[in-house]
């Protein structure tokens, strides 16, 4: 496969795209906690959303653990948005601290394909598997 | 020159895409989403467009209809990380020329741009 070439102006640009992306996933991760009902389905749909296109934009770069790591919050997301009853702050946490490790990549993109995100994924595969089958 | 007008709501997307087509020498216009997309198309007649379905507000299927039916025959490729196979075939039945996955080949990627821009 011949992939698009990615030099240090193109990191720049990917960079500063994930830091207009990272806080808008961060309050609407917070503000799912707190939404009413009736608006919960429209803020998972545009944090859903919001983390595709980050894990959009990692493949481009070719960072295969922060796409892993997006895929896996797109795929817990999706459980609450069937189950909005996990809206709540010990499933939140869980995706709060899979976006500390994005932060951590954004940090430093050219070293963040060394991050290790085995404990994240595992936490977020747990969840996922046992709510997949309560919903 | 061929104008390609990209819609994508990815800044990141729309630089890295902009960056190949203008190394094949083609001029790039760009959307951040199906509303304004449509209204450039309108406005500037495109020689092709690189559409994201996955897109705020109006989405990418929902501005495919649209161009089709202002612009039968301008190609437009959906460029997009969806892989489900309902969606492709609801884009190709929508008139899309054809439907790429993200990340994309850049090698085969090329050879579609030239396809859809022969002639041009």
């Amino acid at each position: 496969m011949m992939h698009i070439v990615i030099d240090e102006e193109t990191w720049d640009a990917f960079k500063e795209s994930c830091e207009r992306l990272l806080p808008n996933i961060e309050s609407g991760l917070l503000d799912i906690e707190t939404s009413g009902r009736d608006q919960l389905g429209d803020k998972l749909a545009t944090l859903m959303r919001l983390v595709h296109t980050l894990k959009g934009d990692a493949g481009i770069v070719r960072l295969k653990n922060m796409v892993d790591l997006c895929h896996a919050m797109e795929t817990l997301l999706g459980i609450i948005s069937a189950n909005p009853v996990l809206a709540k702050p010990s499933i939140v946490s869980m995706l709060l601290g899979a976006l500390d490790k994005l932060k951590a990549m954004i940090d430093n993109p050219q070293e963040a394909a060394g991050i290790d995100i085995e404990r994240e994924l595992f936490v977020l595969g747990l969840a996922t598997g046992r709510f997949r089958r309560d919903s | 020159m061929p104008r390609i007008l990209m819609i994508d709501d990815s800044m990141f997307q729309r630089f890295s895409l902009g960056k190949l087509l203008t190394g094949l020498g083609h001029a790039t216009l760009e959307a951040a989403d199906g509303v304004s997309g449509l209204r450039l198309a309108e406005a500037e007649h495109p020689d092709m467009v690189i559409l994201d379905l996955n897109m705020p507000g109006q989405t990418g299927l929902e501005t495919l209809i649209a161009i089709r039916k202002l612009e039968a025959s301008l190609p437009v490729v959906i460029l997009s990380a969806d892989i489900q196979e309902t969606t492709k075939c609801r884009c190709l039945e929508a008139g899309a020329t054809a439907f790429v996955n993200k990340p994309f080949d850049a090698e085969t990627f090329t050879d579609l741009i030239r396809e859809c821009l022969s002639g041009k």
